[in-house]
């Protein structure tokens, strides 16, 4: 019988903390799933010069945090952060915005119990704002030997109007990992390209990536495509993601949806205090490297202009012909797409509704006919309120990865101690009460107001 | 420790609270050991001591309620070994936050050098011992900082404006213009009257804590000269979450320069 289990990762050691650790990001080791690495838009806690990261030994039960990510600002902390173990050999790789200057930075640990700052492979001046790199970590052998293959994806601004970008490295454990940054923007006619380009990666060799594809912009509102590449190789060749043409233009890139609209980068009154823009989200079936699924937000649908709108398509022959999978989601957010050993899928989102975010995780073993459904959190939409102004709320993005028959993820929320709040259970580190919903200081006594922290969740099979 | 300790100097004291900034008194109650399964004995395990902490000093906020905890620090490579019941202020850095705090020493004073501040701290409305301190060093802070700007006013906000650059980006700043009418000149090559300075709107997190004016705010204002294709747009930026302050501190800035 499946469990599925939910921690609040904040350690004891912080209980005192108010800060809105939200936007986090998820890494599990392949070969050891019980050691784990989370990442959040959390301060150093003293203001130090580096970031941290949450790391956990024991499947996500506990966690402590070690600051070791370049780029601390205080007291903002470290900019977009995403994280990706290899394969094999439980080296970890992340893909930062520097929180002091805006850098894109690729970064490596080869322990992550370890204190030292991680090492930068890549560093991107900040001249043209580069986005959310996205790491996912794969492998190959060469005579003999393991390499690590690690894909980036993000918005490179030096390659306006074509920014959607993938950075590959064919051998990152070594040296500084020769990364080649690869546009997977091809169409012409373009003006720039969403913040998220995301990746599936099969053990294959087939790699897609999905990016949002801009032709207009003007009065906040994004005209875009939603595209999805394929390379049949690794990535690894001299023109890569050339394998998935479009069936109208011929151009690489099959084009998901067409003449989408969003208001970009904007609060809208339907999700409370979060902003709409830029949600996208890839995953490819292990079993078959020909199913391939796709999530993404728009302003197609729903009631009102406003409505944040979340669609959910499927493809059986490699990215060629895309069908609904699922029915749209109004006013939902941060899809994250896995699938596991079985072919199982797996959908987590946030949606907010009646003035509650909700965390929902759907699990679909027949192409969407039926879904396994779970709440993960539930708590109202105004609580913590956020600096005025203050953007983003939840976060761009949350994660949810599957390693053999399980699935791991994580999501920002409300972290007010109310088990009505958790209707699959939760487990806190960080004191609290849960009679009087009281979150507690050091000292046990002393309330600490309700902030965003970021929650683990497992679903094991 | 004898009560014939003195008093830490107060230049001393200074150096080792804006280098640590967590400070406690404590008791050692374990050598070689440690509270923490995330801060394993290094090799020389003597380096290893748990503290029960009995008073914050300082501390950021979500620590100061730290007295009746047990900490583990690591002891600075140049410091004197510690013996079970032995006190002393530790002056550390965070190395671990997991079921407890492990830290980093990085200076220690006798228990008694700070214990002028601990007395002083129950007489006033200062929460931490070393409050007064901390204050003294963002008040040299700030004066460093006025120091690497190239002009310093008091002046109100008359004018804002979209500066209307496009932007692809989330993180991009949404520059707006603003316009100043300038009382006071402190420093840099301004005259008194109308200035006008650019600001990042948005509030995204790159962002986020840089000063956004205000209609009619008067406030003392730390302006940084523009650079690059920016400089058509307005002299002076705002980039720095200090360069906006309170009209009083001007008196503290002059004190600090």
């Amino acid at each position: 019988m499946p469990t599925i289990k939910v921690v609040d990762i904040t350690p004891r050691a912080l209980s005192g903390d108010t800060s809105l650790d939200s936007e986090p990001n998820l890494a599990v080791n392949p070969e050891n799933p019980n050691q784990l690495v989370a990442t959040a838009f959390t301060p150093d806690p003293m203001g130090g010069p580096l970031a941290p990261v949450y790391v956990s030994a024991d499947g996500g039960d506990t966690w402590v945090l070690r600051s070791v990510v370049p780029g601390n600002a205080d007291p903002g902390g470290t900019g977009d952060i995403s994280v990706g173990f290899a394969p094999q050999g439980g080296t970890l790789y992340t893909g930062i915005l520097n929180g002091e200057d805006g850098d894109l930075q690729v970064l490596r640990a080869a322990d992550v119990t370890s204190d030292a700052p991680m090492e930068v492979l890549v560093d991107r001046a900040a001249v043209h704002n580069p986005d959310q790199p996205w790491v996912v970590a794969g492998g190959t052998v060469v005579n003999g030997s393991g390499r690590d293959v690690v894909y980036v994806g993000n918005n490179d601004g030096d390659h306006q109007p074509h920014s959607a970008t993938v950075d590959v490295s064919a051998d990152a454990r070594h040296g500084h990992g020769a990364f080649r940054s690869v546009q997977v923007d091809q169409r012409a006619h373009r003006v720039f390209d969403g913040p998220p380009v995301r990746i599936a990666l099969h053990p294959d060799g087939t790699v897609y990536t999905a990016f949002e594809s801009w032709s207009d912009f003007s009065g906040l509102v994004v005209t875009f495509d939603v595209v999805v590449t394929r390379d049949d190789k690794g990535a690894l060749v001299a023109s890569p993601f050339q394998d998935l043409r479009d069936s109208d233009d011929g151009v690489a890139g099959q084009r998901v949806a067409a003449g989408r609209r969003v208001r970009f980068n904007v609060k809208a009154a339907t999700l409370g205090q979060e902003r709409t823009g830029a949600d996208l989200s890839i995953a490819v079936d292990p079993t078959d490297s020909g199913t391939v699924w796709i999530a993404w937000c728009d302003g197609t649908g729903g009631t009102v202009p406003t409505d944040y709108v979340l669609h959910v398509r499927r493809s059986t022959d490699r990215g060629q012909t895309w069908a609904p999978a699922r029915a749209d989601l109004v006013n939902a957010k941060n899809p994250a797409l896995a699938i596991n050993a079985d072919g199982l899928v797996g959908l987590v989102y946030q949606q907010l509704a009646h003035d509650q975010w909700t965390t929902a995780l759907e699990l679909t073993a027949d192409g969407g006919a039926t879904a396994e459904a779970h709440v993960l959190h539930q708590a109202p939409g105004d609580v913590p309120k956020a600096p005025p102004g203050a953007l983003p709320y939840l976060g761009d993005y949350i994660r949810m990865v599957a390693v053999g028959r399980d699935f791991y993820g994580i999501f920002a929320g409300n972290n007010t101690p109310d088990r009505a709040n958790f209707p699959v259970g939760v487990t806190y580190q960080r004191n609290a009460d849960f009679t009087t919903h009281q979150l507690l200081d050091l000292d046990g006594v002393s309330r600490v107001p309700p902030s965003l922290d970021p929650f683990f969740f497992h679903r094991a099979a | 420790m004898s009560d014939s300790t003195p008093a830490a100097a107060a230049g001393d004291l200074a150096a080792l609270v804006r280098r640590a900034p967590l400070g406690f008194r404590g008791t050692v109650t374990r050598v070689g050991g440690t509270s923490l399964a995330a801060v394993p004995p290094g090799a020389d395990d003597a380096r290893t001591a748990v503290v029960a902490v009995t008073e914050v000093l300082h501390a950021p906020n979500g620590f100061r309620r730290l007295a009746g905890s047990e900490v583990t620090v690591r002891l600075a490579a140049d410091a004197s070994p510690l013996a079970v019941g032995d006190t002393a202020a530790f002056f550390t850095r965070g190395l671990v936050y997991g079921e407890g705090l492990g830290v980093v020493e990085l200076g220690r004073l006798p228990a008694d050098a700070v214990q002028q501040h601990v007395s002083m701290a129950a007489t006033t409305a200062d929460e931490m011992p070393l409050s007064s301190v901390q204050r003294t060093i963002r008040e040299e802070d700030l004066a460093a900082h006025a120091g690497q700007t190239d002009a310093v006013v008091v002046a109100t906000v008359v004018g804002l404006e979209d500066v209307d650059r496009a932007s692809h980006s989330e993180h991009a700043p949404h520059w707006w213009r603003a316009a100043l009418d300038v009382s006071i000149v402190e420093a840099g090559d301004v005259a008194p009257g109308r200035i006008t300075v650019l600001y990042p709107s948005s509030g995204d997190r790159r962002w986020l804590h840089v000063p956004k004016p205000a209609p009619g705010q008067e406030a003392l204002w730390l302006l940084h000269a523009t650079t690059g294709e920016l400089a058509a747009e307005a002299p002076f930026q705002l980039l720095h979450p200090d360069d906006r302050q309170p009209v009083q501190r001007l008196a503290v800035l002059r004190e600090g320069r």
